[in-house]
């Protein structure tokens, strides 16, 4: 395990029992420079997951909460008139920091929507005429209700490609649930600490990069891709940003386990997240498709 | 600009070391001028030049190469311009398309080499050439390096050989439809009018001229005159080949029983080389009425024939017609000669008296025998190598000899072929060389026919055993003569003995390789498959050519196999022994499931998978000691595998 990255996990399985797993995910995108979409039914713990990644980061952060009549505005910020001084003067939305938790994503208009995930795509917000650089690092964490709960404007697919990962948290197993009923969670979820410092983390970020990706493995996620596109069974299948993501977030998951190659079995971690929502796969048939994939992709050797 | 190519122009160096005396001094010159500016682009300039420059080099080279080749000489005149084209090309050659239509042009430039020579030495060079020349071509059109191409190339040559071989002894020699005039090959040590005193050096090379196999040495022996040329007619200077020397004649009384055979060297001469009065049973090949052989076309080939002495009647007299034709002099020529051979003439009472005076004076005034005389200019030159120059070869004292016999009315011929050879014991041959050329005397006494007579024997008796250059007292002569050669380092130790066996080799090429013609084709599979040979050659034909078809539809067929790494060889024996051979496993999943279902291997499963993880995921080499572990551990768990099933 990393040395900078297991007090990151340390502290969030601190908030979130027993979802190692999860949390991991989210962090390896996060050291990817990826968005982030945590997708699960109301209550499930995605907003304490996107916050305490915020603060374990040690990342400055704004919340906005999408609802259907939300503003592009109300996100990028815009420009005022200053009766004083007689000009406009821009003031800078929450999309301004490091990271921006977007709650319940697909709960606003396709236009909210759109221009948040520009943001996404360029790291930058043009207001009248005058592009306004977002700070590095810059995440997106959002997260969303499945999408056959009421008052939902579904994302597009175009819009879906541009999120790294989705996760999503499902239920706790009986151990965390008691522990969450005895009121853990809530004391400890303020003491989140920042562990990691920006430079730590722009390190990190770089360190990802030097992560040797072998031939095997990269046949491996090329064999992989493949079989979305040539067996016929997907709408959709992955697009080459799909390939780069699942490269990247390969190397990311072997830097996390602590070595500097990466292996056969950290595509099999990443994919589930990366592929999923790139292939439409509803939360719920997606560990079955993706399992059915890793079974009939041989692992090259 | 590709650095192979420089292998090319190499290769072209030395076609045009091998070609220079056929391409002429200036031509070659400009050749090499090509080969350096080539190595020069390559170096510094690293980008063709233009057409333009390109072409008026090309007419340049076209010029010279007429002016140095000259017109006649078709063969040596094509084959320069097709070595100056590619070098060219090599030189203009921007994509490595252009570079492989040169390899593939150069599979028969490079064989070119054949029409001027064929000797073991040149064969060498060419396979040599055309190995580098494939090996080039692989590497340019599959991406390789060289050396790996190479190798590729050498492999596919040793598959195809014993093919080759296999059609070289039973494809039938079908007669070629078409010839190139024979290229102007060997300069022979023989011409056809001798003049002795116009030579300031005889010209030497080492160059093989023949070799002879005489399998009844009891039938002949040393020393053995190889007659050749006969010369009849004397203008004072120069004798004259006579004229009658292709005219096949008729031999009546043949003794088969002593046959010798000759290898004769390509030659632009169809003069062929025998013991005494001969005639032979071979193909193109007749005797004419001075007993010497003769082909009946230029032979741009090694060619062997088979030689028997003829014992030709004893002639008693000579027609008037004859005896004018071997006593012709010119008139007022050389008087002082005259005038001593009348002196003898007057003192001896017969032919064999005139001799031993002719002897005695030659000894008794120290004639030397050189091989460097100097040029005697006057029209009366024996009488000024008789008296004043008092040194020569062979050609003078014979010339001389034959006059003075004449100016007395004695008739004589002067003959011109080579004297001994050097014998090889191991495989009972004589090698002969241009450098063993010799000239002689003959002349007629009634009722006892033509007798020869050696007056070089007299001044320099060493001559007649053994070739020239077993020559003790001229040694120093003969080795400044043949300038820079194996037989001139003959003094230095192992020379000789390497000389020697390259030239046991070349008889063997020679014999067995390049005489490999129809006649012994036929006796040779008359020998292996008896009286049925025509048909059961057939047979293995046919037999040979669908295998060979088969092997190679079976090769085209074949996949392309791509030698795996040595752990992924072992991870996939490993897998195919274990319970999980069909199980769709990550590697260290499948380790995993291997120590679950055998914990006692844990250690040697874990080192092999540190082994394994570093060669395929961390860029490291496979270390070559784990294999043996690894194939224990394989052994181990393939038993316990059938154990549980």
């Amino acid at each position: 395990m990393n040395q900078f990255v297991s007090p990151v996990l340390d502290a969030l399985s601190n908030i979130i029992f027993g979802k190692e797993q999860q949390i991991k995910l989210a962090v390896c995108s996060l050291l990817c420079k990826g968005h982030l979409l945590i997708e699960d039914l109301p209550g499930m713990g995605k907003t304490t997951l996107s916050h305490g990644l915020a603060d374990s980061l040690g990342l400055s952060y704004q919340r906005v909460q999408f609802t259907s009549d939300l503003l592009p505005a109300d996100i990028t910020g815009s420009a005022i008139f200053n009766s004083t001084e007689h000009n406009f003067t821009f003031h800078p939305g929450p999309i301004f920091s490091q990271v921006l938790l977007a709650d319940e994503i697909n709960r606003a208009s396709p236009k909210t929507q759109s221009a948040l995930l520009e943001a996404m795509e360029e790291r930058q917000v043009t207001i009248d005429g005058t592009s306004h650089m977002l700070p590095n690092p810059f995440f997106v964490i959002a997260t969303q209700n499945p999408l056959h709960q009421s008052g939902t404007h579904p994302l597009p697919e175009s819009q879906l490609d541009r999120f790294f990962m989705r996760i999503s948290i499902g239920y706790p197993d009986e151990a965390a649930e008691r522990k969450l009923i005895m009121g853990f969670s809530s004391q400890q979820s303020e003491d989140v600490k920042s562990t990691l410092t920006d430079e730590e983390l722009l390190e990190l970020q770089h360190a990802v990069t030097h992560v040797k990706l072998p031939p095997p493995v990269i046949d491996y996620i090329i064999s992989l891709v493949q079989f979305t596109r040539n067996s016929g069974l997907f709408h959709d299948p992955l697009s080459p940003r799909a390939s780069i993501a699942l490269g990247s977030a390969t190397k990311a998951w072997a830097l996390m386990s602590g070595r500097n190659y990466a292996t056969p079995e950290d595509v099999q971690a990443i994919f589930p997240s990366v592929a999923g929502h790139r292939l439409n796969l509803s939360v719920k048939e997606q560990d079955k498709v993706i399992s059915d994939i890793l079974d009939q992709v041989l692992v090259p050797v | 600009m590709n650095t192979k190519l420089l292998l090319i122009t190499f290769i072209y160096l030395i076609m045009t070391m091998m070609l220079f005396t056929e391409l002429g001094t200036p031509f070659a010159i400009l050749l090499c001028v090509l080969n350096i500016w080539h190595v020069a682009q390559w170096k510094y300039i690293r980008f063709p030049p233009s057409n333009l420059i390109l072409n008026i080099v090309a007419v340049i080279g076209m010029t010279v190469c007429g002016l140095s080749i000259g017109f006649s000489n078709s063969v040596s005149l094509f084959v320069s311009l097709m070595v100056l084209a590619c070098q060219l090309k090599v030189i203009q050659a921007k994509s490595d398309k252009q570079n492989k239509q040169i390899m593939v042009l150069n599979f028969f430039t490079i064989p070119c080499l054949f029409l001027f020579s064929q000797n073991l030495f040149t064969t060498l060079v060419v396979v040599t050439a055309l190995i580098i020349n494939l090996g080039v071509l692989a590497a340019i059109s599959h991406k390789q390096l060289l050396l790996p191409a190479t190798k590729t190339a050498v492999k596919n040559i040793f598959f195809i050989i014993p093919v080759s071989m296999l059609l070289v002894v039973f494809l039938p020699k079908i007669p070629s439809f078409w010839q190139l005039p024979g290229a102007q090959v060997a300069k022979t040590g023989l011409s056809e009018n001798v003049d002795p005193f116009n030579i300031s050096e005889l010209s030497q090379s080492d160059d093989l001229a023949f070799r002879a196999i005489i399998e009844e040495p009891t039938s002949y022996s040393p020393p053995f005159y190889w007659r050749a040329l006969i010369h009849d007619k004397f203008d004072g200077t120069s004798w004259h080949m006579a004229r009658e020397q292709n005219i096949p004649v008729h031999v009546a009384n043949r003794d088969i029983s002593s046959v010798y055979k000759v290898i004769a060297e390509p030659s632009n001469l169809p003069w062929l080389f025998s013991l005494g009065n001969a005639f032979s049973d071979s193909d193109e090949v007749s005797t004419n009425q001075f007993g010497t052989l003769f082909s009946s076309k230029i032979r741009s080939r090694n060619f062997e024939y088979n030689a028997h002495t003829a014992t030709a009647p004893t002639k008693e007299f000579l027609t008037r017609w004859e005896y004018q034709r071997y006593t012709q002099l010119p008139k007022k020529l050389n008087p002082k000669s005259a005038e001593l051979a009348r002196q003898w003439d007057n003192d001896a009472g017969s032919t064999d008296d005139f001799i031993v005076l002719m002897r005695a004076y030659f000894i008794a005034q120290n004639f030397e025998y050189t091989l460097t005389p100097e040029v005697i200019e006057s029209t009366n030159s024996i009488d000024e190598f008789m008296f004043e120059k008092k040194s020569g070869f062979c050609g003078h004292y014979a010339s001389s000899v034959a006059m003075m016999m004449r100016s007395v009315g004695i008739p004589s011929r002067l003959v011109s072929g080579y004297l001994g050879g050097e014998y090889n014991e191991a495989n009972n041959y004589f090698s002969i060389y241009q450098y063993d050329a010799h000239a002689w005397v003959e002349f007629f006494i009634p009722n006892a026919g033509w007798q020869r007579l050696d007056p070089t024997a007299w001044i320099s008796p060493e001559r007649l055993i053994g070739s020239l250059s077993q020559h003790t007292t001229l040694a120093e002569q003969f080795k400044s003569n043949i300038g820079i050669s194996l037989v001139a380092l003959s003094g230095v130790p192992g020379m000789e003995w390497l000389r020697l066996t390259l030239e046991e080799y070349d008889y063997k090429w020679t014999r067995w390789v390049l005489n490999f013609d129809k006649n012994k084709q036929q006796s040779f599979l008359q020998d292996l498959l008896g009286n049925n040979a025509q048909v059961l050659s057939g047979v293995i034909m046919v037999l040979t050519l669908v295998v060979v078809f088969l092997v190679v539809f079976l090769f085209m067929q074949r996949q392309v196999y791509i030698k795996r790494p040595l752990s992924v060889e072992l991870y996939e024996k490993l897998k195919s022994v274990s319970p999980y051979k069909n199980n769709n496993l990550t590697p260290l999943q499948f380790i995993s499931k291997v120590k679950e279902q055998f914990p006692e291997h844990t250690h040697e499963l874990d080192e092999f998978y540190s082994h394994f993880s570093a060669a395929r995921y961390q860029g490291k080499t496979f270390a070559n000691r784990q294999r043996k572990s690894t194939m224990k551990l394989i052994k181990s768990i393939k038993i316990k595998t059938k154990r549980k099933l």
